[in-house]
């Protein structure tokens, strides 16, 4: 599915302003934000608690909606998109890997996997998560509910789940937040072996600056605007 | 593993469905209340439907029994035509009888009215008739030596003191009684009676001399019809075809289905009022529902997240949640319609020596399928609301502390959704009741105790929140509670306000149905009455009722029966 053609940027935000809650508790969070980041490219985005990582990564992956300004990504201004075809375009293009995991508890490893696959109407899914599980190690742990796995299993799953559609976009929000340090670096060490593998563009929050520093970018982001750009 | 050793993915069946069924391997946790208050509502309306269906059942099957045939035309004063005859003898094998009023007199002088029934040798076409002694019918009504036999009910024998082979004068001609009659099986067709019934053959009631122009002389024709498969259906066309060719006869027709068409009635009312408490227990169930799905979403809210961050729609959402919902209402519904289909069995087992009325217990499609289609639809009614929330559940919470839930109104098309499916559900209460009216009054009340009790809970929410500060801290709490974003006041207000109502249901229904058995019965109804007291035996009935120790008043009252005719189109010559 990573193959969008149209010359440009992978991503391409522009004067973006983005205000989260209602009436006086409304919080204005992202500040006319203007990134472009290219095809392959990975990006570390750092900056304290509360300068709007997370929300500008949920812009980027079409799950928050800006109050101005576009995005584009993969070459499809997600600002024209309804709803469906937003899911839609989500479920083909982006793979999110959050901190929490966030596995649906009643399937099991290969299901959770697949949802991407089957939402998305490809192809043998199972035989593609099968693949995508075996690739993170855990071709063992097939049928097995997120229950019944380790946090450092769960992650692979979700790591695996996010690169099973094989999206032009990766991004990874805080991922080795609730793990231990060993089992984190083997999720990133995973994250970036997919990354490399498969040329996607892969956007990772985090506040470990060594981690960042494997990007290829860093973007700094203070009180919701982006405060700089450093390369690795 | 390989690839080869996994199972295959399924691809029947939709994805929406599959989901649905992953979803539940979490198992039924929250669901109970939801399937509970399904299985009730649909129990309740499967087990009054299938009751009412046997008590029918029953009636229709003693109904060939108590009519004496499938179909029975009767007419007054009049025997049928040739032409009547053939073409009640074209659709089945039919027995003529002929009933009328007449005095029996002894050879001692006494005398009493009897119902003179004649009977032909078809009779009876259903049923058994038993004599004592056990003789022959047509050998009890033969005529011997000029001499008609007759066989005569036993309160006749006691009031004219009678033997068997006493000889009684009807009219003009002489019977000799030569058993008494044990089982009549058409009795109850013949409504009240005045007299003790004597049976006698056509010849006997001929020879008589009682068949005048204007005699009060029923004729029935009883017919029995070929098959007894799809007899109602056939029935309905003998009928259709009597009023096309024979448009003039102006019989009484009847079928086994409408052999007490008042009893049937009754039967019918009841179940009317029946249904309505099974149709408000739904009701109540259904605010169940709406609470269990709403509980049920709130704790799928992250998995719903995670599918929509994974490229699920909203509608794809709505669509596997509401599978899930159709197949809990579907266990419910289950549950229900096999407690309800035994119900019959079940009563008739328990108590069918108590119960004065023919049961037959039997399996009842219609009114299983009925009671499925109405909790069905109420689970519908009352889950789409919750569920159209679902399609907008917030992703971005996944990235945040969690996903909390938000009261919103769902989207229009789910909204719209609902409304419809409640109107459905109110329909088809209105469209199937016997009494339209009633039901659409029912549909009325119950649209209103929904709004009022609405309006109860938003008026004690907003009682609380105006409420002066309470020093205590528990109790500040609890007020506070009551009035707080997605408060549970509404929910609990709602469901005690339709439980009580559901009481006041029963009660008043129980009372309505008092009312209206009692209302048939004049204010002042005689605990007892005699009828036909022989003359000689006045005076004495007089003194033993003025005897009795209680307070009571005896009424005597003299009554005649005659026939009467329409003017001759001649004036009488004078």
């Amino acid at each position: 599915m990573n193959d969008f053609s149209q010359a440009g940027p992978a991503i391409a935000l522009a004067g973006i302003n983005l205000s989260l809650g209602q009436g006086a508790a409304r919080v204005h969070i992202l500040k006319d934000i203007d990134l472009n980041i290219g095809r392959g490219e990975a990006i570390g985005l750092v900056g304290p608690s509360g300068s709007g990582k997370s929300t500008l990564l949920m812009a980027m992956a079409g799950l928050e909606r800006p109050d101005t300004g576009s995005i584009a990504v993969a070459g499809e201004y997600l600002n024209k998109l309804d709803e469906d075809a937003l899911a839609r375009f989500r479920g083909r293009n982006v793979g999110i890997v959050f901190q929490s995991f966030h596995l649906i508890p009643t399937m099991t490893a290969i299901e959770n996997v697949a949802v991407p696959l089957e939402l998305a109407g490809a192809a043998a899914p199972e035989q593609t998560a099968w693949r995508e599980l075996a690739a993170v190690g855990l071709a063992e742990r097939l049928h097995h509910y997120p229950a019944q796995l380790s946090g450092g299993e769960q992650q692979r799953v979700a790591l695996a789940r996010a690169l099973a559609p094989d999206p032009a976009i990766l991004v990874a929000d805080e991922p080795t937040g609730n793990l231990d340090e060993d089992t984190g670096k083997q999720i990133i060490d995973l994250l970036f072996a997919g990354h490399a593998r498969r040329g996607t563009t892969l956007i990772l929050v985090t506040h470990d600056h060594a981690l960042a520093a494997r990007c290829d970018r860093v973007v700094r982001l203070r009180s919701g605007r982006v405060d700089g750009h450093a390369a690795s | 593993m390989s690839v080869a050793a996994l199972p295959a993915a399924p691809r029947n069946g939709s994805l929406a469905l599959r989901f649905a069924l992953r979803e539940l391997r979490g198992g039924l946790r929250g669901f109970y209340v939801f399937i509970g208050c399904i299985a009730l509502g649909v129990m309740a309306i499967a087990g009054v439907g299938s009751v009412a269906g046997s008590l029918a059942d029953g009636l229709a099957r003693q109904g060939q029994v108590i009519l004496g045939g499938d179909l029975s035309f009767t007419l007054i004063q009049r025997e049928a035509t040739a032409a009547e005859m053939a073409f009640l003898k074209s659709h089945g094998e039919v027995s003529t009888a002929a009933t009328m009023r007449a005095m029996a007199r002894t050879t001692a002088g006494n005398a009493a009215l009897v119902e003179i029934k004649t009977v032909d040798a078809n009779y009876p076409l259903f049923g058994k008739v038993d004599l004592n002694p056990s003789v022959p019918l047509a050998d009890a009504l033969a005529e011997r030596n000029g001499v008609f036999g007759a066989a005569a009910d036993p309160t006749l024998m006691t009031r004219l003191d009678l033997k068997p082979g006493a000889r009684i004068t009807i009219g003009n001609a002489t019977v000799e009684i030569r058993a008494t009659l044990a089982n009549e099986p058409d009795k109850l067709a013949g409504g009240i009676s005045f007299g003790p019934r004597l049976l006698i053959s056509d010849a006997g009631l001929r020879a008589t001399g009682l068949i005048q122009p204007g005699s009060l002389v029923r004729w029935h024709y009883r017919l029995k019809l070929p098959e007894s498969d799809g007899a109602d259906k056939m029935a309905n066309a003998v009928i259709e075809a009597a009023h096309a060719q024979l448009p003039e006869a102006g019989w009484d027709i009847r079928t086994r289905r409408n052999a007490t068409p008042r009893l049937e009635r009754d039967v019918e009312r009841f179940t009317e009022f029946l249904t309505i408490v099974g149709l408000t227990a739904l009701l109540i169930g259904g605010v169940g529902v709406g609470n269990a799905v709403k509980s049920h979403l709130d704790r799928r809210r992250e998995a719903i997240a995670t599918m929509k961050a994974l490229g699920a729609t909203g509608a794809r959402i709505f669509s596997i949640y509401l599978l899930q919902v159709l197949a809990m209402a579907l266990v419910g519904c289950a549950a229900g319609i096999v407690v309800g289909a035994a119900l019959p069995y079940i009563i008739i087992g328990s108590f069918g020596t108590l119960i004065p009325l023919p049961i037959n217990p039997s399996f009842h499609p219609g009114e299983l399928a009925l009671a499925l289609l109405y909790g069905l639809l109420t689970a519908a009614a009352f889950a789409i609301w919750p569920l159209g929330r679902a399609h907008d559940v917030p992703v971005g919470a996944l990235f945040r502390d969690g996903v909390v839930p938000q009261p919103r109104w769902p989207r229009r098309i789910y909204a719209v959704g609902a409304v419809a499916t409640i109107t459905a559900l109110a329909g088809l209460a209105i469209v199937l009741a016997y009494d339209r009216r009633v039901a659409a009054i029912y549909v009325a009340v119950a649209a209103a105790v929904f709004v009022l009790l609405r309006l109860v809970a938003a008026g004690l929410m907003v009682i609380a929140r105006h409420a002066p500060r309470a020093r205590s801290t528990v109790l500040r709490m609890a007020i506070a509670n009551i009035h707080r974003p997605s408060a549970l006041t509404p929910t609990i207000v709602l469901s005690l306000g339709l439980g009580i109502a559901l009481l006041v249901t029963v009660i008043e229904i129980d009372g309505t149905l008092r009312t209206q058995f009692t209302a048939a019965l004049p204010e002042k109804a005689p605990s007892f009455y005699f009828l036909d007291i022989p003359a000689e035996q006045r005076s004495a009935s007089t003194r033993s009722c003025a005897s009795m120790r209680r307070r009571q008043r005896t009424k005597k009252y003299r009554c005649c029966a005659g026939a009467s005719s329409p003017p001759t189109a001649s004036p009488p010559k004078t």
